[in-house]
């Protein structure tokens, strides 16, 4: 087993030596089909998780009526607590509203011009999880605008839902692209696994001959599938990197994917390759030399 | 039992009938030529006796001994393949292997990766063959007689108890040939079974043993050879 193992090793080493331009320039073709899709996964990422962001900061807030009594507040309260979906809630009373809001504009001559304190009192309500999404916080404002002694409710759920509309449409941008990139892994590997078959083609069909198996006749080239592939991933990732790095700022930036999807982009490349690899094997016609 | 047998054994590819109805058995030790013109069946012949090919109608048959790998007492063509070495008329060398690593990869097929016991195999093969100290030469250094007989040192490796050889000499001066049909005389004088296609009469005149010709995939004679065998048989 061992050393079947090291006959394997030696031949993908000896097979990557003497067709080293071949593989070099199938390592850079799948490269560039891989790096497309990774930056579309960063892109999906990205915007992924700036939606994230807004539902999280997601708050319905709940204005209330003039002149509430404290029996009127805390029965409103425990109106607004019962609808469903509501994780937690604030009470913003109407000092606390005004200087929140001269804090924020920090202007006093627009302050005196407002004059007295015009702003309601409020409850904050923050959705639970599974309800920070537009819909789910178009619910919970629905529920809230029918609670006794509300005057108004407000909320940012439309950006929310734009937000949605983006990153599902990126996404499924994202899997036709991904379609295409695993077909174009698969003709590429496929390809060269087929053009550096070709080229030792008289060697396998001796070995054939003398009755070689699985070891002397696919498995080298498995696995040198798989080794291109792998590599070329690896190096799709070196050369997102840096691009992200040092050519895109500022806005362009994007957040580089985490290490745990990068090892699966690495894992599901060297297997693409090893499925190229192998369909360009098996699909090899026999021939016995005599 | 006979050690291999065509039994009403035919080939065809497409319209082309290659082989037709030939029925044929060898024993342990046999050396048998192959005769016949270019197209008469002889290559087709050998290639089903190597199992390299199944016929189209009739069968093959080899007894698999006590070859490893048994399975229910059925054996894999691709295990009995390998009870069989194989000489063509082409080297078949592999260039980017030393004359050593091209022999040491029959051991290797056969199972055999211990370094020591595949050179307790290749050395006295090296010795018999005659090419003690071209071991470490590519073949593109060897001489053709040396490839050849690197090559027969390669199918001889796995120890065979059949060996087909399809115009083992066709590539090589007289002197050349001599030494390889000394060297298969030495190796059936052994107990395996030689089986040689070629054009060379003026051999199977002086080498006794068994002379099939075939025509036009018939089989038209199964004689003594090495007896002054007619140049031309009776139609």
């Amino acid at each position: 087993m061992m050393a079947s193992g090291r006959y394997i090793l030696r031949e993908l080493w000896r097979g990557l030596v003497q067709h080293r331009t071949l593989l070099l320039t199938s390592v850079l073709s799948m490269a560039s089909i891989l790096l497309i899709f990774l930056f579309f996964l960063m892109i999906i990422q990205s915007v992924s998780h700036y939606t994230d962001h807004l539902e999280s900061r997601e708050e319905v807030s709940v204005f209330l009526n003039e002149g509430l009594s404290a029996s009127d507040l805390a029965q409103v309260q425990a109106s607004l607590q019962a609808i469903p979906g509501v994780g937690s809630l604030r009470y913003v009373s109407k000092e606390e509203a005004w200087a929140s809001f001269r804090e924020d504009v920090a202007d006093e001559a627009l302050i005196q011009a407002v004059g007295t304190n015009p702003l309601p009192a409020s409850f904050v309500l923050r959705p639970g999880p599974g309800y920070r999404t537009a819909d789910g916080v178009r619910a919970i404002a629905r529920e809230a605008e029918t609670v006794a002694h509300v005057e108004d409710v407000r909320y940012a759920g439309e950006w929310v839902l734009r937000a949605e509309q983006v990153v599902r449409t990126l996404t499924q941008i994202g899997a036709v692209i991904g379609i295409i990139v695993v077909l174009g892994v698969l003709f590429v590997v496929g390809a060269t696994t087929r053009l550096s078959v070709q080229t030792r083609l008289d060697s396998i069909h001796l070995i054939r001959s003398l009755g070689g198996g699985f070891v002397f006749n696919e498995a080298p080239y498995l696995l040198e599938g798989f080794v291109l592939a792998s590599l070329s991933s690896l190096l799709t990732i070196v050369v997102a990197r840096f691009l992200n790095d040092s050519l895109a700022e500022g806005l362009f930036r994007l957040e580089f994917l985490p290490t745990s999807t990068l090892a699966l982009f690495v894992g599901v490349s060297g297997l693409l390759g090893l499925l190229g690899s192998w369909i360009a094997v098996v699909t090899l016609p026999r021939k016995w030399l005599l | 039992m006979a050690l291999i047998r065509l039994d009403h054994a035919s080939k065809s590819y497409g319209d082309r009938i290659a082989l037709s109805d030939v029925t044929l058995s060898f024993e342990p030790g046999e050396w048998v030529f192959v005769l016949g013109p270019s197209g008469a069946g002889k290559s087709t012949l050998l290639r089903l006796l190597a199992l390299a090919e199944k016929p189209t109608s009739g069968k093959v048959e080899v007894d698999p001994g006590d070859v490893p790998g048994r399975h229910g007492g059925r054996v894999s063509s691709r295990r009995m393949r390998r009870l069989i070495g194989v000489l063509g008329q082409e080297f078949r060398l592999l260039s980017d292997r030393t004359a050593y690593e091209n022999i040491a990869l029959a051991c290797q097929i056969s199972g055999i990766w211990d370094p020591m016991e595949i050179r307790e195999r290749v050395n006295p093969l090296l010795d018999q063959m005659g090419i003690r100290g071209k071991e470490s030469l590519y073949p593109t250094d060897l001489s053709a007689g040396e490839k050849q007989r690197v090559a027969l040192a390669r199918a001889m490796a796995r120890r065979p108890r059949i060996l087909v050889a399809d115009e083992p000499t066709g590539n090589l001066d007289s002197a050349a040939a001599g030494q390889i049909f000394a060297i298969l005389r030495e190796i059936g004088a052994r107990g395996t079974l030689i089986l040689v296609a070629t054009h060379a009469e003026d051999w199977v005149r002086r080498h006794p043993g068994r002379a099939i010709r075939l025509e036009r995939g018939l089989l038209r004679a199964d004689e003594p050879a090495g007896q002054g065998l007619p140049e031309v048989l009776p139609r």
